[in-house]
């Protein structure tokens, strides 16, 4: 398979310098605009494999930046990265459909571990038929079988509500995605979502306590804080 | 307008009284002949006029007209004029000076009431701007209170911004200068500590963005129900990649109990106490995160079993008074911001930091959270 490329957009000159070393070393080939206008350019002539998205830009805002890139290709990848001071940007970025996040400061460790999540995802898609949906999923100890509508944890079967069944599913649908509250409740309520969110983390409160899922070291579901759940990749 | 109206129903009624006292005269007059009663009738219309009209003119009016109707009705000889007769004189100053006396009176008793009326209005007034007054002066209080803490806070920030810049700055020019293979093994230390110092600027500048939040032009908090558990989770894995060898114990109540709260605050709050308490209280055993539902709400505790705090810095935490500056220190004259943004998160959350004991020793830090309703 020939080498993904990464476009980083970034216009701190010494953190794009830095992604892009770290990028390159894990065998990755960069690509680099400074501001909107170069990245703009650059998606369109290095067909690139993943975006790193910088939503702080001098020319212009970075969530119109994603919506123009998810318009030309809807299957890129995108993660963004954010300040801690614009929570709520990022909450947007991730709902207006962007893969994955980062905040600043982030570990490169970190970085990487998404970078790889992000590909190794948009490449299953790519590699699959549409339609292949598998009736059976698996993630460490636990598996769900959609065809007999049963969920098991190391053999045992669990007894989910019908909500928490739908929410589970939803997680291993999009294993290694965060999935955003307001896009989890579009979901599962469609027009009838409720006002706050509260119901649905109750919802997924009580699915990790079946799961006896431990808080320090979450392996089904992790939560996002302020953003939503993320069901972890294999590998994290 | 209503001007006009009083004037004619004063008029209506100056009329209306002369001539009831005309018909009482005129009915009296065949009964008792000469020595009748009329002047005093007039007397009693030309008080009751000057009691109940505005000002002097119609009760002079009155007592005038009366005395010229007695002269002509009632007295002898009837239906005439005869000004030399004797009390007549006496019978004009008498009902003129009735109706003056009468007037004087009620206009002064009138103005009474109205100086009592303005006098109410005036303290009202007075009460109110009192009660602004009052309002305006604990605001600049509050506010001149915020400003010292923001301004405890720049200082110490500055201080604890400028350390690790120096020793980065430093170190970086340091390992730049000398050849690198030569150096290796020295580079790596200093380029570990650039690492550990850098983590430190880190969580200090989200304090700085903490309590910016809480100062800034959006105002009060919106606080929204949160699940602690999730809360906590994301604190302790947190912390997990800051100090990998840290050993923290949960305890939490068995029940979803949602509570109020801004998630990233109570987060950096939780991550400040653990932060403090794996730095400075050289604790053996594990530290530990514990909830329970009390009176008030949820109690959040964190606590470790090392060396506690001196009595007087826990006094001032308890009393919630203090700006907690310059408190904590550690071998390296860190200050930190951490408890002082700890107290100001928790005071929007309209809770408090609370510190104890712990059972055998160590510090217990706590604060209760108001527990959310959810419909379901």
């Amino acid at each position: 398979m020939s080498k993904h490329t990464i476009l980083i957009v970034e216009d701190d000159d010494l953190i794009r310098k830095f992604m892009s070393r770290a990028v390159t070393d894990a065998g990755y080939r960069s690509v680099l605009a400074e501001n909107a206008s170069v990245c703009r350019m650059l998606f369109l002539s290095e067909l690139p494999d993943l975006v790193l998205l910088d939503l702080g830009l001098p020319d212009d805002d970075g969530l119109n930046l994603l919506k123009e890139m998810k318009s030309i290709r809807e299957d890129i990848p995108v993660i963004v990265v954010s300040a801690r001071e614009r929570e709520n940007e990022k909450v947007r970025a991730l709902d207006m459909g962007a893969d994955d996040y980062v905040t600043k400061p982030f570990g490169i460790f970190e970085l990487m571990a998404r970078i790889r999540t992000a590909l190794r995802h948009s490449d299953k898609i790519k590699g699959q038929p549409e339609n292949s949906s598998s009736s059976v999923f698996v993630h460490k100890d636990l598996v769900m079988d959609l065809a007999r509508h049963t969920v098991k944890l190391r053999g045992e079967e669990i007894h989910l509500t019908n909500r928490e069944y739908r929410i589970l599913e939803l997680l291993f649908r999009h294993k290694g995605k965060v999935l955003t509250y307001s896009w989890l409740m579009q979901q599962i309520w469609g027009d009838f979502i409720p006002q706050d969110n509260t119901i649905l983390r109750v919802n997924m409160t009580n699915i990790r306590k079946k799961l006896h899922e431990s808080l320090e070291d979450p392996v089904y579901i992790k939560t996002e804080l302020g953003v939503g759940y993320r069901m972890p990749e294999d590998e994290d | 307008m209503l001007k006009n109206r009083k004037i004619l129903q004063d008029l209506i009624l100056t009329v209306l009284i002369l001539y009831l006292a005309w018909l009482i005269s005129s009915l009296l007059l065949p009964n008792t002949g000469v020595e009748n009663n009329s002047a005093l009738v007039f007397v009693l219309a030309v008080v009751i006029i000057s009691s109940l009209t505005d000002g002097y003119f119609y009760g002079i009016t009155a007592s005038l007209v009366s005395t010229v109707l007695i002269n002509w009705f009632f007295m002898y000889p009837y239906g005439k004029f005869n000004i030399s007769l004797a009390g007549y004189p006496i019978a004009i100053i008498s009902t003129l000076t009735c109706a003056l006396v009468v007037c004087t009176l009620t206009a002064r008793t009138k103005q009474h009431a109205r100086m009592a009326e303005e006098r109410e209005r005036r303290t009202a007034e007075l009460y109110e701007q009192n009660a602004i007054l009052e309002k305006e002066k604990s605001a600049m209080e509050l506010s001149r209170a915020k400003a010292d803490i923001r301004s405890n806070i720049l200082m110490s920030v500055s201080h604890d911004l400028r350390t690790p810049l120096t020793a980065i700055s430093g170190a970086v020019s340091v390992i730049l200068a000398q050849d690198p293979k030569e150096h290796f093994e020295g580079n790596l230390e200093l380029i570990k500590g650039i690492r550990e110092q850098s983590e430190w600027m880190s969580t200090l500048v989200e304090n700085i963005i903490s309590v910016a939040k809480l100062g800034g032009e959006g105002g009060e908090l919106k606080l929204k129900a949160e699940i602690p558990d999730e809360i906590i989770e994301s604190c302790v894995i947190k912390i997990r990649r800051l100090f990998p060898d840290a050993e923290i114990e949960l305890d939490l109540t068995d029940d979803v109990v949602p509570v109020l709260a801004d998630p990233i605050l109570i987060r950096q709050v939780l991550q400040n106490l653990l932060e403090n308490a794996i730095r400075h209280s050289q604790s053996e055993q594990p530290y530990r995160i514990m909830t329970r539902t009390c009176e008030k709400g949820l109690q959040f505790s964190i606590s470790d079993h090392g060396k506690g705090l001196p009595g007087a810095l826990m006094e001032e935490i308890n009393s919630g008074t203090g700006v907690l500056m310059d408190t904590i220190t550690d071998g390296d004259h860190r200050r930190g911001i951490g408890l002082s943004a700890c107290q100001s998160i928790l005071r929007a959350h309209n809770s408090r930091l609370q510190v104890s004991e712990t059972a055998g020793g160590g510090t217990t830090f706590s604060f209760v959270l108001q527990i959310a309703d959810i419909d379901s």
